[in-house]
């Protein structure tokens, strides 16, 4: 199992400045050691762009307190660090600041004089390859041992490259510091930091079994605190619980707030960006696209074709590359291939204008997904009075034939396109085997109602028609002018009140 | 300021006529002790008692590391009768100042023949409180010229639980030559100082010199090898001494160098008048361009009381009594005795003006002095202020350095020391 680490995150300004000062008030806390005449400054610090590879080889243990693994970790980047110091340079200086009484120390006449000079130290092209274990029990903390020596090599230059004796006491001396770093000093430091941050842990853990399984909220008033170092109070936290856990799940049983109202995490449905819909994926390849963002329901505006009708042809190719995308994605290969559903709009007395080519080339569906609500975005002129459906119950019998033969195409859909959706448009959309639902079907004559009207008679008519024309089969049905993939006989979808 | 101690010790060596100016590590101790005295830190006292002639013990008290303090003792098989408490001492014996040099040929002859000095020794030892540190000196006296010298610490927080130091030192009056040898990391030195001058011709008579011609020129040298870490150490000095004929004011210069760092270091050193010194020191470094330049001045004051004016001894016969010379120990130049038919009127009023003038700086009575130091360098002043009240000598001072991060002074070293002797 290997990581992809994500090495250019490191390569933040604030980071490497956090790294600096961290860095330089460790190197100069504590007492400096005699040989230095100044502060250790870091002069540069640079992470390189070159990710370690770490890598689990082999899962020993896991479970949910527990984890043992064997890791690997291979690193050749570019990393380096300098350093800048002043060393002392006259030994008998040192030895004078070192004797720890000037009663025995005999008085130097000028030869122990200081004399700084100035060092900087280069560590890079550092080459880690190490294998270790990691064990890891939430009540022992981390550790983290290394199987090998992990340093493969590291460079070490400095101002004194030129003296080659000082150059290899200084490489020899890096190098043993950084051998030990690994094998001593880093599992030391890893357990600690891990024993630190487990321990806030610790207190929650044990505050929630303290509690039990108290199911109501009100009784953790009486709850005492023993433990000082908890900074929340047990009973909120026991609350925030339960309400994130009723919120995971069906119940009903939502719990209460004093003083607040609660409402669901609406903007986890209602924002666009959270789901993927036609529209997103449509404005991501047109950027002007975006500010149709609606965000009442799932449908395409329709003045996106409108305003935008040079780029139809182009907007209109789109939508079927997603949509096709989208549908091989999901089905297997047995699936049958789709067609698109044509619809051939007739213009009656209606005269045709201008816009009228631009709507032929933009069929419209009377048929839209149960689950959209589709809301017409445009006006119609001609209707003024809109009436509100009410859902009614109807009989079973003769509703599907009705529904077909009332349905024509609505003039209404003559001159303006309602709506291009992921249900609204059949030449582009595969509508899978679902039933007659809600649709803004609208009949010829009655101009005063809703388009969300359905005109069952005709429906129904149309369906006795084909009824008695052929038998009914359960099939496939290519000719149908609606392109269902077969008629069937449903029960009733609960229609409108006309 | 010297401790009870050390001033014992100096009166020991003033005993035996052993000069301490010919000692290689002091040829740059006039600068020193007007450039790099030392500020007490915190408050200290310190509480004398020369119990006999020759035994003294002392208690010491201060505030680091909240409450320390150390008790000494001194023994010395020469008496030491010549030393003064607080309440009678001069100031210019206390405290450390301008070191005229002088060639002490004379003196030491006839000192040497009138005590017993052939085989006088010092010792000194001291316990620090609390903890169990412990200090402790030999310094014995091998020939007429040579002496053994040991010092070692006891302390459990080094890593050998001690350290010792032996100097084998040999003094004469044209040269002088020093062994040391250190158990800290195995320091072996070796230290040579060279004077040259007319005065110090031995071969013409010392009572014939005219007392115009006391320049004296010394070249010294320091070799060091610190054999556990292999450090070598090495420099060379100058120093150059003389006193002005018209107005008889001193004048020291100095000149040392190191050339494995190679780093020079110039000072000038002058007395300005009877109750002021002055000195400034120029540092350079030949790889590094380093340089830094260090000025710094002492004014004493002169007490309030009526001070019995001594006359000038120099027309006084003295007769070569044991007491009257070592009642007069404190100047020199009134050991030399020189018969007036010997020398001729000119040459005693030039005398008279040079000695004159150290005359009355060894007679002023002083109650106070203040020190000033500046380095430029280290942006750095010290001020000290030692002096008398009532019977006891108090010392204080600050040291005050500008921080190099904020740009603002601040008070490195505060501190204030009490000392009585009797």
């Amino acid at each position: 199992m290997s990581f992809n680490i994500n090495w250019k995150q490191i390569d933040d300004e604030k980071l490497s400045y956090l790294c600096k000062d961290i860095l330089t008030t460790a190197l100069n806390s504590g007492k400096s050691p005699s040989i230095l005449a100044s502060n250790i400054i870091i002069k540069d610090l640079c992470f390189g762009k070159i990710a370690p590879d770490f890598e689990i080889l082999e899962i020993g243990e896991l479970d949910k307190d527990r984890f043992r693994g064997i890791f690997k970790i291979n690193y050749e980047g570019d990393f380096h660090l300098t350093l800048h110091t002043k060393v002392h340079a006259n030994p008998l200086h040192i030895y004078e600041n070192n004797s720890i009484d000037s009663f025995i120390t005999p008085n130097f006449v000028l030869a122990s004089q200081e004399f700084a000079i100035p060092l900087d130290l280069k560590l890079s092209d550092i080459k880690i390859s190490g294998i270790g274990i990691i064990v890891f029990s939430k009540s022992k903390g981390l550790t983290l041992v290394f199987r090998n020596d992990p340093l493969d090599s590291i460079k070490v230059s400095s101002t004194f490259d030129t003296v080659q004796v000082l150059a290899n006491f200084l490489q020899k001396q890096i190098e043993d510091q950084i051998r030990d770093l690994f094998r001593e000093t880093l599992p030391t430091l890893i357990h600690q930091l891990s024993l630190k941050y487990l321990n806030l842990d610790n207190n929650i853990n044990e505050l929630t079994s303290r509690l039990g399984n108290i199911p109501n909220t009100s009784s953790t008033s009486a709850l005492k605190l023993d433990d000082e170092d908890l900074i929340y109070s047990a009973k909120n936290l026991q609350q925030s619980l339960q309400l994130f856990k009723s919120r995971e799940t069906m119940s009903l049983n939502i719990p209460k707030f004093k003083n607040i109202i609660q409402r669901t995490n609406l903007d986890k449905i209602n924002k666009i960006s959270h789901y993927p819909n036609l529209l997103n994926s449509l404005s991501s390849n047109h950027s002007d696209l975006q500010k149709y963002q609606n965000h009442h329901n799932n449908g395409i505006p329709i003045e996106i074709l409108i305003d935008n009708f040079n780029k139809t042809d182009h907007i209109l190719k789109d939508i079927s590359s997603i949509q096709a995308t989208n549908f091989y994605k999901h089905t297997n290969k047995d699936a049958p291939v789709p067609k698109r559903r044509t619809i051939k709009m007739k213009k009656k007395s209606k005269p045709s204008s201008m816009e009228s080519t631009f709507v032929t080339t933009t069929p419209v569906s009377e048929v839209t997904q149960p689950a959209t609500p589709a809301t017409p975005s445009t006006t119609s002129t001609k209707s003024s009075k809109i009436q509100q459906p009410t859902p009614q119950r109807v009989k079973p019998q003769n509703l599907y034939e009705e529904f077909i033969k009332s349905t024509q195409t609505p003039p209404g859909y003559d001159n303006k396109v309602i709506g291009v959706g992921l249900g609204n448009s059949n030449i582009l959309n595969f509508v899978p085997n679902r039933g007659i639902s809600t649709s803004p079907i609208k009949t010829v004559k009655s101009q005063e109602k809703s388009i969300n009207y359905i005109d069952i008679n005709k429906i129904n008519k149309k369906l006795n028609q084909i009824k008695e024309e052929k038998k009914f089969q359960p099939g496939i049905n290519h000719q149908d002018s609606f392109g269902y993939g077969g008629i069937f006989e449903f029960t009733a979808p609960p229609p409108y009140k006309y | 300021m010297y401790t009870y101690m050390e001033y014992l010790q100096k009166c020991y060596y003033k005993s035996i006529g052993w000069n301490e100016d010919n000692i290689y590590s002091n040829i740059t101790a006039t600068s020193n002790a007007l450039l790099e005295f030392s500020i007490p830190n915190g408050i200290k006292i310190d509480n004398s008692n020369k119990t006999t002639d020759y035994s003294a013990s002392s208690f010491t008290l201060s505030n680091q590391h909240q409450i320390n303090g150390s008790l000494a003792y001194l023994y010395s098989s020469i008496p030491l009768t010549n030393t003064m408490g607080t309440k009678e001492i001069s100031l210019q014996d206390a405290i450390a100042g301008f070191k005229i040099i002088e060639p002490v040929l004379l003196v030491n002859k006839q000192l040497n023949s009138n005590l017993n000095s052939k085989s006088s020794s010092l010792l000194y030892g001291r316990m620090y409180f609390p903890g169990s540190a412990l200090e402790a000196m030999l310094i014995k006296r091998i020939s007429e010229n040579t002496q053994l010298l040991i010092k070692c610490i006891s302390n459990p927080h080094l890593e050998k639980n001690g350290t010792m130091i032996v100097y084998l030192q040999n003094n004469k009056t044209k040269y002088s030559r020093e062994l040391i040898f250190s158990t800290n990391e195995l320091l072996l030195g070796v230290r040579c100082l060279y004077n040259l001058g007319s005065s110090l011709n031995s071969k013409i008579n010392p009572n014939l010199i005219p007392k115009f011609d006391n320049s004296v020129v010394s070249i010294g040298t320091e070799l060091w090898y610190a054999a556990r870490t292999m450090s070598p150490g090495l420099s060379t000095a100058l120093r150059y001494s003389t006193r002005s004929t018209s107005t008889g004011k001193p004048l020291t210069m100095t000149l040392a160098i190191n050339p494995i760092l190679g780093h020079v270091s110039s000072t000038y050193t002058v007395k300005t008048s009877v109750a002021s010194t002055f000195c400034s020191k120029y540092d350079f470094n030949f790889f590094s361009y380093a340089s830094n330049l260090s000025l710094g001045f002492e004014l004493y004051s002169y007490s309030r009381k009526k001070n019995n004016l001594k006359s000038f001894p120099i027309k006084n016969d003295l007769p070569p009594t044991n007491t009257e010379i070592l009642n007069q120990i404190r100047s020199i130049d009134n050991g030399y005795q020189i018969k007036p038919d010997l020398v001729s009127s000119k040459t005693l009023n030039n005398q008279a003006v040079t000695t004159a003038f150290q005359n009355l700086v060894n007679e002023s009575d002083f109650s106070s002095v203040l020190k000033v130091s500046t380095s430029l360098n280290d942006k750095m002043m010290k001020l000290l202020w030692e002096g008398r009240c009532k019977d006891i000598l108090v010392s204080t001072g600050v040291k005050i350095a500008l921080n190099p991060t904020t740009n603002t002074p601040e008070v490195n070293r505060l501190g204030i020391s009490f000392s009585y002797a009797c």
